[in-house]
């Protein structure tokens, strides 16, 4: 058997593999106990490598000239690159806050970077898969890495108990996932994309139901990893649970990859459904999972006293918000998702970091109490934290805002009108959990004790989280019109 | 087109039935203790199977497992070889690098180490 | 060149966010006054850019566009942000930089020797910022930054003294009130961009002519607009935040909840006016919250005893008025309303003020009386904002309130919802107004003194840099009025300054015998208003006050018509789960009824975090209901195909 000549596109593997190289060298770093700050600084040129060749491949997509290889099972077109771009922002800030706290939580073991590597490397697989196997390559590569992550503090029961649920979960929506895959297998024949979106709606297709459990079934596995209720139940936990620089890791990388595999399949498998019989069944209950997310978000966050624990609740919110996003499983939708996802990555890393600027060694010291009086104590901290917040909240001028500009748009513009309501509404409770830490800050008194100082690579993972947040709130279009201008390889199904 | 399938299971099954029972039916009984005693690589058995392992034995049992299946993972490669020599011989170096990172990893950690 | 004159004055919004700059990051170095003057000397120059584009621009058509940079690019559409410089923009310009930069200088006295002068400065010209924004915008979706910004900046000077916890609450439950308002405003541009493909004020504005008079869309346009409109502007039933922001200090009240801020929402419908003119279903709306605004919040007005919040309802009643002239379709004569109110209300808070500084603090009316005599200025100029809130003649409140009462008389935009009550509304709520302004003016600067001895030993007139302000502004409230005589015998400046600007609705033309009666009628009606508070304050010494003072209905307007308790009541039944998201507006409801799940919105969070056990196996089998469920949903479907 030969291949078609140009099957193999290795460049299109770039970022990937680069991460890999970099994973197995820093885990060689960590064999020859090379120091720990050369560790992540060699995980920071991984990173930053690795940006280089997704830049490369973003360009190309701008020029109309996205690589495609592997018979579209492995994609390089413009929302792979920009959605790795995105991951590898994540990863990045990641290893920031990570740099600065872990000696001090006592998180110090030599595999902690390269595992991050492989996670990130399994998050881009993820993001470029175009085909359901490489998708499940990509999800347990992720994955694995994280389970071991989010137990990272060995001896504390809350870290270990949210490594353990959260693999018994992950478990479990895994083995729900490869349901769907063989379901959707057999009622397509096929395991690509465009193979199944071509056979779902091709004339004479007749298995409707069967590639329809096939479908739900990838949802609920994927819903599990994006966070959308009820299967969300795992992530304040686990997101409590863990050390908060994995917490960051987990919310902006795991989330956008997540987001990047649902996004590409909801605008190519389930959209090819939507066309069939009972094809709008499956709008209806993905926006009854979104709704149910956007409510038990919102309102899930308002109760929390713990700051860490009420940015796990906006976590899952924000699912709700991007999940607008799929269900107009478009471009435009797909496009919005990335800049939201650009947004909350920038302003969710921002806001762990200051978070763990302030909490205890253990993790503890996250009640809002603590936040009191921080703006005449750490104005830095204070007014960064502020305007990350206030951007999760959704306020101009910052990046937040014009995220939820662009997924309201892309929901109202694909006729969910009713959902975009519920956002809009359920955004103004979102104001109420937020502006309270900011009063917290502004407008009580200190009776705390002073906060150590900061450690000078946190200092620059919330500049880059400020300035990102401020920048992509004046200055959208130049990120959004990268973006924009690219070109899909999947699309038009 | 599950018939062939359906053959082979009930070959399988009668295969082991008949082996238990050719053996049960023709083989001299000679009931002493030594011959009654579970089969344990001629060592006398001691104690119950049914209790806590340290964990390291699992530990190495896994990398055995991973070492192990490298091979199975060169199968397909070595079938569709011809398709594309030079990519899938990078692909093999790579995989093989990675398991070669992964044994000095585990050789410098001291995990094989009892 | 005279174009380059009037685009410069597009610097403005930037030279008051460098002043808030300056203040907030070096203000802790600087010594005071020196933040004082840097943060007047900002809106100051605002103002000779506006005051200097206002003239250059003066016989000008054309809007001048000065565009800022290119925004986003959505499904095709360029969104790219601007200032749109034309008569509405330039005259609001004025009215903020040259109202706010003298209540910056008045601020400089008034908040001496506070430990936050500079952050209060920063603050300040944050907010000037931000409404010029506001107000500036080309777009619906730079309007909204604005919008925004305003929110926020209120928010901060709210809680400006947060030292007193309910000060904190207070600027939390107006900012959420106000996101209310903002769900309605985006709502709006969402639907704006679905019905018209743009965002851009003028190209909205265009695009509304191609639709039918009365089409749905455009109503559904209007009624959000409203609903943003009414968030902002303290209309009923989203007027609850107002008398509790009075806890900012008092120079806050005057710009931010008096003169400019709250009146965004009647300058919004006067932006939109091409909508409200095709839609007479939303004019009507409109016009029915403001005067169901105006009439109840004049008579909480009456039973109100702290000095600022008598004002804050009457702000509510006044732009009540201005509600009901943007709905009946007299958009120039709103903003005529606005401009005059600007001044009188501007310069009655700083009155206040002046009053609470010289008297160390007490807010309470019923313990002042008789500072006439003792604050000459003070009290001279509160008279004059009096009778020109009053509708006195020849003052400013006069000209403009009357305008609003034979417009809405003669209205036909909202002829068939019902003009003639409206007008009956307007006038009674005008009567009320003269009324309880007097009550105001009595009891405070009149009569005999009723101060404790040490308080009493202090007062003062305040320095110079406060009331050489209140003088300014009362002049202001005197001649702002021949901005808009009564068209039909003298010259109208303003009907003709603003007539390219807003959309053109038709309104009845009444015998000349009639005009001039409605003239009297407006007259009489101040008469009335000071003349039943005369009798009831001065001759009879408030003994008819007394009298109905006991009265539940007297409970009734102190609690301010009931509406905190009635938003509290209708969230505490768990039956009223939409009412949820204004519960948290309530402090009782957000702190202790939330912990307790009594109230709905808690309720909804207590059980939205129920299953939140903490066991993996309830998880799993959540999930595990999750999946059986969305199967279910799939097979029974597709057994029944």
């Amino acid at each position: 058997m030969t291949l078609p000549a140009d099957f193999i596109v290795v460049s299109i593997l770039g970022p990937a593999i680069v991460m890999l190289v970099f994973a197995m060298i820093t885990l060689l770093f960590a064999v020859f106990q090379v120091d720990r700050s050369a560790t992540a600084s060699m995980a920071l040129v991984g990173v930053g490598t690795a940006a280089v060749f997704a830049l490369h491949l973003l360009m190309k997509g701008q020029q109309g000239a996205a690589e495609a290889g592997f018979g579209l099972r492995y994609l390089g077109d413009t929302p792979a690159t920009a959605f790795t771009l995105v991951i590898l922002l994540g990863t990045a800030l990641a290893i920031l806050v990570s740099e600065a706290d872990l000696s001090r939580l006592g998180l110090d073991h030599p595999e902690y970077y390269p595992l991050m590597l492989l996670s990130a490397t399994g998050a881009i697989v993820l993001a470029s898969a175009g085909d359901l196997i490489t998708l499940l390559l990509g999800l347990e590569i992720m994955s694995l890495a994280v389970y071991a992550l989010a137990a990272w503090r060995q001896g504390s029961r809350q870290s270990e108990e949210a490594g353990m649920k959260y693999f018994l979960l992950g478990a479990f929506a895994s083995a729900l996932l490869i349901y769907g895959i063989a379901l959707t297998f057999g009622a397509g024949g096929r395991f690509d994309y465009a193979g199944l979106a071509a056979a779902f709606s091709a004339p004479g297709f007749d298995a409707h139901v069967l590639a329809l459990l096939g479908a739900v079934l990838l949802l609920a596995g994927l819903g599990f990893k994006v966070a959308f209720a009820p299967f969300h139940q795992w992530l304040p936990d686990v997101y409590t649970g863990a050390p908060t620089p994995v917490t960051t890791f987990m919310s902006v990388v795991v989330k956008t990859a997540a987001f990047a595999a649902l996004l590409r399949i909801a605008s190519t498998v389930f959209a090819s459904l939507g066309a069939g019989p009972l094809g709008e069944l499956l709008p209806i209950m993905l926006g009854i999972l979104i709704g149910a997310t956007l409510i038990v978000g919102n309102f899930g966050a308002l109760l929390q006293s713990g700051v860490k624990r009420m940015l796990a609740y906006s976590a899952v919110a924000h699912a709700g918000y991007l999940g607008l996003a799929v269900l107009a499983a478009d471009t435009v939708g797909t496009n919005a998702a990335i800049f939201y996802l650009t947004a909350y990555t920038l302003m969710t890393a921002g806001a762990f970091a200051v978070l763990s600027a302030i909490t205890n060694a253990d993790d503890r010291g996250d009640e809002i109490e603590r936040f009191a009086g921080l703006a005449a104590r750490r104005p830095f901290l204070a007014a960064s934290l502020a305007i990350v917040l206030m951007s999760l909240a959704g306020l101009p001028p910052f990046a937040g805002f014009v995220g939820k500009l662009l997924v309201f748009q892309a929901a109202i513009s694909a006729g969910y009108v009713a959902l975009a309501v519920l956002g809009i509404a359920t955004s103004v409770v979102a104001v109420v959990y937020y502006a309270r830490v900011i009063t917290y800050m502004y407008f009580r008194e200190s009776d705390q004790e002073t906060i150590r100082p900061l450690a000078p690579t946190l200092r620059i993972a919330v500049v880059i989280a400020v300035v990102g947040t401020i920048a992509l709130g004046i200055l959208p279009g130049f990120w959004y019109g990268l973006v924009e201008r690219g070109q899909v390889l999947l699309a038009g199904f | 087109m599950y018939e062939g399938l359906l053959m082979m299971f009930l070959a399988a099954g009668f295969i082991g039935a008949a082996a238990i029972g050719v053996g049960a039916l023709l083989g001299p009984k000679r009931a002493t203790p030594t011959t009654l005693a579970a089969y344990e690589s001629g060592i006398p058995a001691s104690g119950t199977a049914r209790e806590r392992f340290p964990v390291h034995f699992y530990l190495v049992a896994v990398l055995f497992i991973i070492f192990d299946i490298e091979t199975a993972f060169f199968f397909p490669l070595a079938v569709k070889f011809g398709a594309a020599p030079q990519f899938l011989f990078a692909q093999a170096i790579i995989f093989v690098g990675i398991l070669a990172v992964g044994y000095v990893y585990i050789l410098r950690r001291g995990v094989l180490r009892w | 060149m005279t174009q380059d004159v009037v685009s410069w004055a597009a610097l403005a919004p930037a030279l008051a966010l460098l002043g808030a700059l300056v203040n907030g990051l070096l203000g802790a170095r600087l010594r005071e006054p020196l933040p004082g003057i840097v943060a007047s000397v900002a809106v100051g120059a605002g103002f000779v850019l506006s005051l200097v584009a206002f003239f250059a621009f003066a016989g000008r058509g054309e809007a001048v566009v000065v565009p800022l940079w290119d925004y986003l690019a959505v499904s095709g559409v360029e969104l790219a942000l601007g200032f749109h410089l034309d008569q509405l923009s330039l005259l609001m310009m004025l009215v903020i930089t040259g109202v706010g930069a003298l209540i910056h200088v008045y601020s400089i006295g008034y908040m001496h020797a506070d430990s936050g002068f500079a952050r209060y400065f920063a603050y300040l010209n944050l907010f000037v910022a931000a409404m010029l924004v506001l107000v500036m915008a080309d777009s619906y979706l730079l309007m909204f930054v604005g919008w925004e910004g305003v929110g926020v900046c209120s928010y901060l000077l709210i809680a400006f003294w947060f030292k007193q916890g309910t000060n904190v609450d207070a600027a939390r439950k107006a900012y959420i009130v106000n996101r209310i308002g903002d769900a309605g405003f985006l709502l709006a541009m969402f639907l704006m961009f679905r019905t018209f493909g743009t965002l851009d004020v003028a190209a909205v504005n265009a695009a509304v002519g191609a639709f039918a008079f009365g089409a749905g869309a455009i109503t559904a346009i209007g009624l959000l607009l409203l609903v943003a409109a009414t968030g902002k502007s303290a209309q009923i039933p989203l007027h609850v935040w107002l008398p509790d922001a009075m806890a900012g200090p008092t120079p806050v009240s005057a710009l931010i909840h008096a003169a400019t801020m709250v009146t965004a929402g009647v300058y919004l419908i006067a932006r939109a006016s091409p909508i409200f003119a095709t839609s007479p279903e939303a004019s009507a709306a409109v016009a029915w919250v403001g005067a169901a605004t105006a009439l109840i919040a004049a008579f909480v007005a009456f039973a109100q005893t702290d000095i600022k919040r008598v004002l804050a309802y009457s702000t509510i009643s006044q732009l009540g008025f201005m509600f009901v002239a943007v709905g009946v379709g007299a958009y120039s004569v709103a903003v005529f309303h606005l401009v005059t109110h600007a001044f009188f209300k501007a310069l009655l808070f700083l009155v206040a003020g002046s009053v609470i500084h010289a008297l160390g603090g007490e807010q309470d009316v019923r313990r002042m009386g008789g500072l006439g005599t003792r604050m000459r200025i003070t009290g001279t100029t509160a008279l004059v904002g009096t009778l020109a809130i009053a509708g006195v003649p020849l003052l400013a409140g006069f000209f403009s309130k009357d305008a609003i009462l034979v417009h809405t008389f003669s209205s036909t935009l909202v002829e068939d919802y019902g003009a003639y009550f409206l007008y009956a509304v307007l006038l009674v709520s005008a009567v009320m107004t003269a009324g309880y302004m007097f009550r105001w003016y009595y009891t405070v600067f009149c009569g005999a003194e009723r101060l404790s001895k040490a308080t009493g030993a202090a007062v003062h007139e305040s320095p110079r840099v406060m009331t050489v302000p209140l003088v300014v502004l009362a002049v202001g409230s005197v001649l702002t009025g021949y901005l808009g005589l009564p068209a039909f015998a003298f010259p109208n400046w303003i009907e003709g300054w603003l007539a390219p600007v807003t959309a053109a609705v038709t309104f009845t033309h009444p015998a000349l015998w009639i005009e001039w009666l409605l003239l009297l009628v407006s007259v009489l009606a101040a008469a009335l208003g000071l003349g039943l508070g005369y009798w009831a304050y001065h001759l009879q010494k408030g003994a008819p006050a007394a009298r109905l003072g006991v009265g539940r209905l007297a409970a009734f307007g102190r609690s301010g018509a009931g509406f905190d308790a009635l938003y509290r009541n209708a969230v505490v039944g768990p039956t009223e789960g939409t009412a949820g998201a204004l519960s948290i507006v309530d402090r009782d409801i957000l702190d202790r009824g939330m912990a307790s799940g009594v109230t709905a919105a808690g309720l909804l969070a207590r059980v939205t975090t129920l299953w939140q056990s903490g066991f993996v196996r309830a998880y799993a089998l959540a999930m595990l209901c999750g999946v059986v469920a969305l199967v279910l949903v799939v097979v029974v479907a597709g057994v029944r195909a």
